[in-house]
């Protein structure tokens, strides 16, 4: 970690409302190491847990599929999250993901 | 006959003028809309043709009949109507190809009154016989987008399923409900003046009792002639259940034997001329017999200046049908079954198929559709398509017939629509008693079926191709397609010389019988070839080629045009041009959700060609879109040679690509199947109900759709997709 990456953190722990405000508006640059497609894989796993409306799970979708998260990797990052989140947010977020993949695993 | 909706019927003596009531209607003033909205008998009909003959020109009339029920069928009435009045050149209008982008139809239509700044008034007569959601939906659209100095006058039994409400808030319809209707007592006597009775004391008790409800008026007059001089009861007012009642023991109760059969077996007719009641009825003389009953102003409307073709009233021909049923029930189906050959034989296929249906003879119908649905697709009318295959589907008439399976079978799978394609399907291929057909047992059309699905793999789908050609005649409507086919399977397994003629051949053929849908796909893959030689002149000039017969015939929506879009999408790349790269491929989006495993190769070929040319014009989020649907595909039907291979390359390759942005090119197959219901005046949870989905899941989508074209309302949705060929050109 660069000397700078731990003065934002320790202004982030800080609670820095200016810090903050441009981490909440995007503003600080990724660190490396971290791609497109992780970061989308990132923010799927974070609205799984938060439990938000549908229209942010197929924004994330929409966001993972252009920066070339396949479907298995959609997968693979709901399977680790399970026994995290709990089978009840899981199974809540499901069908509103499979949704935003258009994906009909349920017969009928 | 759509010639004959387009006029008013004619006038005959004996006509009330409703003057006061015309000028009512003058006083319409700003109104765009002008209702008139009452139960039969009103005389609806005769006062909008009397107000007509008082406006000034432009002037248009349609009475809307059943058969445009389909929406395709409507969209083309109503421009017939405003061309025929010469308010809109005839420019072709857009077909559907699919019942749920009905809208682009409507939306050409709207658009080219705009553009042509068309003015005047539209009649619409009898928009009662509007039955279908999606033909409302239609009628709906036009009236709440008319373009300024265009306005509508219409009438019908109820306003059921025209927006109505939303009109009236936006304080643009006048309406006229029965108490405007009902005559008045100097109207009421001229009436009965008309009809050759002369009332003196009990006119006043016969105003009274019918409330200057016209048909009430008329039919008391009638029966008063008829009884002479015993006084009849007068019709009440809104009983129209008694109608029937009254029309046969005061009116008609006293006409030969002779002229009531004619009534009542003709009644099956929904227009009437000489000719075709002399074959349905095997009399002569039935022209004759059709100017008496006019000259006995019984219930006849003339609807042409020749009088060659007349209609009953609707009051007239409900009591007619249920009197024929209760009379000579017995010969209802012989009747059915000549008028299905009258029509058929004058070039009418949708009111012979409905003749034939009433005649309940299924096998009859099953050959009729057989023989009506190329064409039938070709024109766009898949609505009036899937009618007669559920019809057929539902009677279990289409599992005797496999022919028909498999043609009902591939026309959804140009529809988009894999799952009845594939419950079709089942049929194609089985005997009487459900067990599988051999191979050379298996009709051509059940072999080109096969060869289109690929389920088996290329080789057989190439050898069923070629039995097909082999089993339709040199003359068969269907070879081009069967050729098609063969093609197909060819340029899936990359033996793309010998695809090249063979498209090219079928080509020649399609154009020769004017079936654009296959000529355009074939255009487009000879294009596609020619560039994977080098060769961009030949691929330019037949992609301007496919162009304009996609332009000609209306084909926007075709499942067979969007290759033919992603071609000229590559050529605009080519000499650098993204904006209309862009257009182009928008116009291929459009598509999308209908490039199923309903013709695999074909949609996979497509969506793989447009992966490549989204890459071409750096919208790597838009090819990643397509990429899923590709490999939705693969996954499917694993065994599609040379394209399977493209796939695999195509996928290695878009791994290695950055992030793409989301945009317009990454709408989901359900987004995309919502944005042209969003040019329609349906609300949310109507659209929901269209498209089987909760009004929630179309907010969510819509609010998906406005993220990704950077709008925030539906109107700016509208225009953000018109600009990107979302919507068409």
């Amino acid at each position: 970690m660069t000397p700078e990456q731990i003065q934002l953190l320790r202004r982030l722990t800080l609670n820095d409302e200016a810090v903050m405000s441009r981490a909440l508006t995007g503003q600080i640059e990724a660190f490396d190491g971290i791609d497109a497609r992780c970061e989308a894989l990132i923010r799927i796993a974070a609205l799984v847990s938060m439990a938000p409306d549908s229209s942010s799970y197929q924004w994330a979708m929409d966001l993972a599929l252009a920066a070339g998260v396949d479907d298995e990797q959609i997968f693979q990052t709901l399977i680790v999250l399970a026994p995290i989140v709990g089978q009840a947010r899981l199974s809540a977020a499901l069908p509103h993901l499979l949704d935003a993949l258009e994906l009909e695993v349920l017969e009928g | 006959m759509l010639e004959l909706n387009l006029h008013p019927p004619t006038s005959r003596p004996g006509i009330v003028p409703r003057r006061w009531l015309l000028e009512k209607l003058d006083s319409a003033g700003d109104a765009h809309l002008i209702a008139v909205i009452a139960p039969p008998g009103y005389g609806k009909t005769t006062v909008m043709a009397q107000w007509m003959a008082t406006r000034p020109l432009p002037t248009a009339w349609l009475t809307i009949d059943r058969v445009d029920n389909d929406p395709a069928v409507l969209i083309t009435s109503i421009s017939s109507a405003l061309s025929a009045a010469g308010m809109l050149d005839g420019e072709k209008e857009q077909r559907t190809a699919s019942k749920t982008v009905l809208t682009q139809g409507i939306t050409s239509l709207i658009e080219r009154l705009e553009r042509q700044r068309v003015t005047g008034m539209l009649f619409l007569d009898q928009v009662d016989n509007l039955r279908t959601r999606s033909a409302l939906d239609v009628l709906g659209s036009l009236l709440t987008r008319l373009p300024e100095g265009l306005r509508v006058a219409l009438t019908a039994r109820s306003g059921d399923g025209l927006p109505l409400p939303l009109l009236r808030s936006q304080g643009s319809v006048m309406e006229l409900s029965i108490e405007d209707l009902a005559m008045d007592e100097v109207e009421a006597k001229e009436l009965i003046d008309g009809a050759g009775v002369s009332i003196e004391t009990e006119f006043d008790d016969i105003l009274d009792r019918t409330e200057g409800w016209p048909a009430g008026l008329y039919l008391t007059a009638l029966a008063m002639r008829a009884g002479a001089s015993t006084s009849p009861t007068p019709l009440v007012r809104g009983d129209d259940i008694f109608v029937a009642d009254y029309l046969k023991q005061e009116v008609l109760g006293r006409l030969t034997e002779d002229r009531m059969s004619f009534l009542t077996r003709s009644s099956i007719l929904s227009r009437l001329s000489g000719p075709v009641c002399d074959f349905v009825l095997e009399i002569t003389g039935s022209a004759r017999r059709l100017q008496n009953l006019e000259s006995s102003n019984l219930l006849i409307v003339p609807i042409d200046r020749t009088r060659t073709w007349y209609r009953y009233h609707s009051l007239l021909q409900d009591f007619l049908r249920s009197e024929l049923e209760r009379r000579e029930s017995s010969i209802l189906v012989s009747l059915h079954s000549r008028a299905a050959t009258w029509h058929e034989d004058h070039g009418q296929p949708e009111l012979a198929i409905e003749h034939a249906m009433a005649a309940g003879g299924a096998e009859r119908v099953a050959e009729m559709v057989s023989r009506a649905a190329r064409v039938t697709y070709a024109r766009g009318r898949m609505e009036t398509l899937a009618g007669w295959l559920t019809w057929l589907e539902d009677g279990g008439i289409i599992a005797r017939h496999p022919d028909l399976a498999a043609l009902g079978s591939f026309a959804r799978s140009l529809e988009g629509d894999d799952r009845g394609a594939a419950r079709l399907a089942d049929y194609a291929f089985v005997d009487a008693d459900g067990e599988l057909v051999e191979d050379d047992q298996l009709s051509a059309f059940s072999r080109m079926l096969r060869s289109f699905q690929a389920t088996t793999g290329l080789d057989k789908a190439l050898s069923d191709a070629r039995a097909a050609r082999h089993g339709f005649q040199r003359s068969s409507e269907w070879l081009h397609v069967a050729m098609g086919a063969e093609a197909m399977a060819l340029t899936a397994m990359g033996e793309l010389d010998e695809a090249d003629t063979v498209w090219a051949e079928a080509v020649r053929v399609s154009e020769e019988l004017e079936a654009l849908p296959f000529t355009t796909v074939g255009l487009a893959e000879n294009a596609l070839i020619a560039s994977g030689r080098g060769d961009w002149v030949t691929a330019e000039h037949l992609v301007e080629r496919s162009m304009s017969r996609i332009d000609d015939g209306g084909l926007e929506s075709y499942i067979t045009s969007a290759l033919t879009f992603v071609m000229a999408a590559r050529l605009a790349a080519r000499r650098g041009d993204i904006a209309e790269g862009r257009a182009h491929m928008g116009r291929a989006t459009a598509i999308r959700p209908r490039l199923t495993i309903g013709i695999p190769a074909l949609s996979l070929q497509t969506l793989l060609e447009m992966t490549k040319t989204f890459i071409e014009l750096a919208d790597v989020a838009g090819a990643r879109r397509v990429m899923r649907e590709a490999s939705d595909i693969v996954m499917a039907r694993p065994r599609l040679g040379a394209l399977g291979s493209e796939h695999a390359e195509l996928k290695s390759r878009l791994s290695a690509l950055p992030a793409g942005s989301v945009g317009a090119s990454s709408l989901t197959n359900a987004e995309l199947r919502l944005l042209p219901l969003l040019v329609t005046h349906l609300t949310y949870p109507e659209i929901g109900e269209r498209l089987f989905v909760s009004r929630h899941t179309v907010k969510t989508q819509a609010m998906s759709i406005y993220r990704k074209l950077g709008v925030s309302s539906r109107a700016e949705a509208v225009d953000a997709a018109r600009g990107i060929g979302l919507l068409g050109s």
